[in-house]
């Protein structure tokens, strides 16, 4: 996630276009978990994953100067990943053997009601959004606070973000009030 | 410690899911009388469950790999003046094995292409220490046309004829670096580069 605060997503889908490998790189590790956490939502295998994750790489590759709107990337991959499983679904032959229709659980973007997991993932997406629109020093702070798997202590994360321990409450403070004031005006409830 | 530090450490806690019954009871009162914390704490809860349903960490190197032959496979379709290179979408020889499971000396192995919109699977056993079995299939729009397929190595060609099912099979073939065409009468379908 901090990757994807550097200059916000619009600058890092920007050099994807202009080829930087390194910039793609970063892209993979925004979108590649949620493609794999649709995958194990949805109980595929390990090796039905990758097979997934592989061909929504392919399309975003092959359609990243078409996304008109570069923030709604995961909102792209979450609806293309979607696609490819039931594809696998089809081809397996599996939507003969349960009694719903696959097809309803594939949203679209005019879905009025979506699934409770595409809700989950547009809360994940308008959290992100949000959290693109904080200054660089609140944005890390809050990953570094509730993301960062290491759980660093209030000592690391000033020594990492070269601030002293006691900006650390402040800072925090002031970067969730921010986060409110951006999810309050764009609505989420 | 200040309070606010409490607090903050107690939402981690939380999205952790590491508290026990005091601290839960904790948490809950103290979120219970503020909607704006309560809908941030949601919001941290969904994005902190979503990352945390996988282990990316274990996964990211052979994402990272499939995704740098990808762009590696795009590129060279790109710059080919045929637009038949096939694209590896999947290769299990890129993923990692489970744990407990040691390597064999020989794997078999599925490769997964995609061209023009057309899947071109592949599955390979060996049969001998040098040489593999090479199942294929294709699937797509085209999978029924009477395709021939062709693997050509420096010195030695093999062909076959595909069947109505999209299924090819070359019973033995020696390891090398070979070009997989699949051809109908007039056209080149699929171009595949394969190293065995």
């Amino acid at each position: 996630m901090s990757d994807l605060h550097q200059g916000n997503i619009t600058n890092l889908i920007d050099k994807c276009k202009m080829g930087d490998e390194q910039a793609w790189f970063q892209l993979v590790d925004l979108i590649a978990p949620v493609i794999f956490s649709i995958c194990k939502q949805n109980r595929l295998s390990r090796d039905e994953g990758f097979d997934i994750y592989g061909q929504v790489c392919y399309e975003l590759v092959n359609n990243i100067n078409k996304l008109k709107s570069p923030s709604k990337i995961l909102y792209f991959v979450a609806t293309m990943t979607r696609r490819k499983i039931y594809s696998l679904y089809r081809k397996m032959r599996v939507k003969d053997y349960i009694d719903i229709d696959i097809s309803e659980l594939i949203p679209d973007e005019k879905s009025p009601n979506p699934e409770k997991n595409l809700e989950s993932l547009r809360r994940r997406e308008w959290l992100f959004e949000a959290m693109m629109k904080l200054p660089e020093k609140e944005y890390q702070l809050l990953h570094l606070l509730f993301f960062d798997k290491n759980e660093p202590s209030y000592k690391d994360i000033a020594k990492k973000m070269k601030i002293p321990v006691s900006s650390i409450g402040p800072t925090r403070g002031k970067a969730l009030n921010s986060l409110k004031r951006i999810i309050k005006w764009k609505k989420i409830k | 410690m200040s309070k606010s530090e409490e607090d903050m450490k107690k939402i981690a806690v939380f999205l952790h899911s590491r508290y026990n019954n005091v601290e839960y009871e904790e948490i809950l009162q103290m979120i219970s009388g503020d909607d704006d914390l309560r809908r941030v704490i949601r919001q941290l809860s969904a994005i902190y469950d979503e990352n945390s349903s996988i282990d990316w960490e274990k996964i990211k190197s052979p994402a990272h790999e499939v995704f740098r032959n990808l762009l590696k496979d795009i590129k060279s379709a790109k710059s080919s003046r045929d637009n038949n290179v096939a694209v590896r979408v999947f290769d299990s020889s890129l993923l990692p094995l489970p744990e407990g499971v040691r390597p064999a000396g020989v794997d078999t192995r599925r490769i997964k292409y995609i061209v023009n919109d057309q899947f071109v699977e592949l599955s390979l056993y060996p049969v001998s220490p040098g040489s593999y079995e090479v199942i294929g299939q294709i699937t797509g729009t085209f999978a029924n046309e009477g395709f021939s397929a062709y693997m050509e190595h420096t010195n030695k060609n093999f062909s076959v004829i595909v069947n109505d099912c999209g299924v090819f099979r070359f019973p033995r073939v020696p390891v090398g670096k070979y070009s997989l065409t699949i051809t109908n009468e007039t056209q080149t379908i699929a171009r595949v580069e394969l190293d065995l």
